[in-house]
């Protein structure tokens, strides 16, 4: 018989006979625990790059204080992406007797490429969602602009040397600001009618943007490129840009949840390596007898190996759909605190599941199973007879060495990892009273997750606010 | 039908350990022919080397020094795999504590040889062999869930089911009460004589030993000497 369909009989066989039980609810513990948060942090980690899209109207933006040249324009085209133009300026706009200043956006079609506008055919009217932009000759005026005019939709105001209708009251565009020029309320119109305004003359303040988007891969394949071309003057903008401080809340929350998740790993790890402690001990006497009828060391291995593989992917896959169903349950616990409908999940929880079922077996039951595969043959007749013990320290050296992948794999950040590995070790010192550090250090890990960082890790966890 | 051919010849084999009294000599310089068919059981007191000598000629462990023939293959010198193979196609064991694997039926227990050793049908030739010890009724049931008796017949069914050249048995029957040990015994010699096995066994049992063509009396790691049980009329065939 082959190696493989003799592991998977054996596999099966000890399944039936209850001998993995403990083995297998220890793994699925682990996984779901760890996958569980990992669904839910990948679908909030989406929801906030959304939401953060959105705040930008695009993918990517580029902004000057000059026109910006139709090359980028026809790059992007080139490479698939869509995008629209923006024109804006302060100006003061007169209706009748009235004028105020407001801040005047000429969009072309298309605006905004994410986030809806939102518009309402008349002040305090129903809002709709809409995908269009002003007509040539139309503005659509925000409330505040419509309240500081003392007019309603209808009514013609002159913009500059143009005159224009308020066609529609704009209640909302997702890339409104927070910054000094946002103050001003917001008049949008048509490209198309930003020369007849006579505004854009030598002198005025008018900034120009370019809004670009598409596919992540090809945005991100794109951004090099219009970096490299970029004048001075130019500015490029991304997601990672905008809401940082949610973004680092958001970020920092995801790691502090793996890391608690960590810990259910790491007794669930415990809980394997005594398994596998058990089932290699019980096992003996039955690598004893096959050796007897004739098992090789090499297919025992190989088999051991084998068996240790198909646990680990039917524990990861079945402990990621556990993890999957936990996490519907968490999301529902706090739904109040997410108050949107999250995007749907993607495949890497599945990935993290099947990688900590692989780690964890390997790391801590992979040392005693290969262990009880060197058992003499001679065990049949002399019960005494143990296999060659495992050279010092490997059981130890091979757990630390697991959990120090897992925890790579899931903060994706060798700095802080070793960060905290050290700070775990500082912590350990001073809860025992052999602080080497001066009198009243905070340990390192109090420190990190309460926000006071000391300058290097907030250099590492501010790596997202360079640039801006 | 006995043969004049030896299937099993060991050479001035003798197994030393160390203690920490110093070395311990457990085989002493023991030489041994055993012919194809034939059936040997080695007696003696606890410790006098049975065990020891059962397990250098099945090759489950190395002598300190001597050679083993077995089909005329010097497993001496052949590294563990080497002797794993040969131990797959010519040896079977029946063991006093019968080693059943707990995880496994009746069944799959017989099979598990058959299958190690890649035969094909695995499933009908175990079934066909636990109908020969009258246990086909009990096939799907694990060792815990089957008497002593039982388990024995199991462990011969799997011995004999991939037709061993050389039967090892150590202390069949010590583990059963003496009823059910006789037919074991029976069971034994009953397959053993329908598949012209060679059989060698270790027991304290002397019914069992005065069923065997020869015995062999060990004491301080040496053969001391060789009877003939009183019905047997074979010729000794004592190297040393």
């Amino acid at each position: 018989m082959n190696t493989p369909r003799l592991a998977l009989k054996l596999l099966v066989r000890d399944w039936r006979a209850g001998e993995l039980t403990v083995l297998a609810a220890a793994l699925l513990i682990a996984v779901s625990a760890l996958t569980g948060v990992a669904f839910l942090t990948d679908r909030a980690a989406q929801a906030v790059e959304m939401r953060a899209a959105e705040s930008l109207a695009a993918d990517l933006r580029l902004a000057s204080t000059r026109p910006i040249r139709n090359d980028y324009l026809q790059l992007a085209h080139v490479t698939g992406l869509t995008t629209a133009r923006i024109t804006s300026m302060p100006s003061v706009v007169f209706a009748g007797q009235s004028n105020t200043l407001c801040a005047i956006r000429a969009v072309t079609s298309g605006y905004p490429l994410r986030g809806n506008l939102k518009t309402s055919p008349k002040l305090l009217g129903e809002v709709f969602i809409t995908e269009d932009i002003p007509a040539p000759g139309e503005a659509w005026a925000s409330p505040r602009l419509l309240a500081r005019l003392g007019v309603d939709t209808g009514t013609v105001i002159e913009v500059g040397t143009a005159r224009l209708t308020l066609s529609r009251v704009l209640d909302f565009r997702p890339d409104e600001g927070w910054s000094f020029v946002d103050l001003a309320p917001t008049l949008l119109i048509n490209d198309l009618d930003l020369k007849s305004t006579g505004l854009v003359q030598p002198g005025s303040r008018v900034t120009y943007r370019m809004l670009f988007a598409g596919d992540r891969s090809t945005v991100e394949a794109f951004k090099p490129e219009l970096e490299a071309a970029l004048l001075a003057g130019e500015s490029l903008s991304d997601i990672r840009d905008t809401g940082p401080q949610i973004r680092g809340a958001m970020e920092r929350a995801g790691r502090f949840l793996n890391l608690a998740s960590l810990v259910s790993v790491l007794l669930a790890a415990v809980a394997i390596a005594m398994a596998a402690r058990r089932y290699s001990h019980r096992h003996r006497d039955r690598i004893a007898v096959m050796k007897c009828m004739g098992a090789s060391q090499s297919m025992i291995m190989q088999s051991s190996l084998l068996q240790l593989l198909l646990l680990a992917l039917a524990g990861g896959m079945t402990g990621s759909l556990l993890g999957f169903i936990a996490h519907h349950g968490l999301a529902w616990l706090m739904r109040d605190m997410i108050g949107q409908t999250l995007p749907s999940p993607g495949a890497a929880p599945v990935i993290l599941g099947l990688f900590t079922a692989l780690t964890i077996l390997a790391g801590f039951a992979l040392p005693d199973l290969m262990q009880m595969g060197k058992t003499p043959p001679l065990r049949v007749l002399r019960h005494d007879i143990e296999p060659p013990p495992l050279r010092y320290g490997i059981s130890t050296i091979a757990g630390i060495v697991a959990m120090l992948v897992l925890l790579l794999w899931m903060v994706r950040d060798t700095q802080l990892v070793l960060t905290l590995f050290g700070g775990a070790a500082d912590d350990i010192r001073g809860s025992t009273g052999t602080r080497m550090g001066p009198p009243g250090r905070q340990p390192e890990l109090v420190r990190y997750f309460a926000g006071r960082q000391p300058d290097s890790r907030r250099q590492i966890l501010g790596q997202h606010h360079a640039g801006k | 039908m006995k043969t004049s051919k030896f299937v099993l010849k060991a050479q001035r084999l003798s197994k030393q350990v160390t203690s920490p009294e110093g070395l311990l000599t457990i085989l002493d310089r023991v030489d041994l022919e055993i012919r194809q068919g034939e059936s040997v059981a080695i007696v003696g007191v606890s410790g006098a080397g049975k065990s020891t000598l059962l397990g250098l000629l099945a090759g489950l462990d190395v002598p300190s020094e001597g050679k083993i023939w077995l089909r005329e293959q010097e497993i001496t010198a052949m590294d563990e795999d080497g002797r794993a193979a040969l131990r797959a196609n010519h040896v079977g064991f029946v063991f006093q504590s019968f080693h059943l694997l707990s995880s496994l039926t009746a069944l799959e227990n017989v099979m598990l040889p058959l299958e190690l050793a890649g035969a094909e049908h695995a499933s009908d030739t175990a079934l066909r062999a636990l109908q020969n010890v009258g246990l086909e009724a009990r096939r799907g049931h694990y060792p815990n869930q089957l008497s002593g008796g039982e388990k024995q017949r199991v462990a011969i069914a799997r011995a004999f089911v991939v037709n061993p050249t050389v039967l090892f048995a150590d202390e069949p029957t010590g583990n059963l009460d003496q009823r059910t040990g006789e037919t074991i015994i029976d069971l034994l010699f009953r397959m053993n004589s329908e598949s012209s096995t060679t059989l060698v066994l270790v027991t304290h049992d002397t019914v069992l030993a005065s069923r065997c063509d020869r015995i062999l009396h060990m004491d301080a790691g040496r053969i001391e000497r060789e009877e003939l049980p009183a019905y047997s009329d074979k010729p000794i065939l004592m190297g040393s």
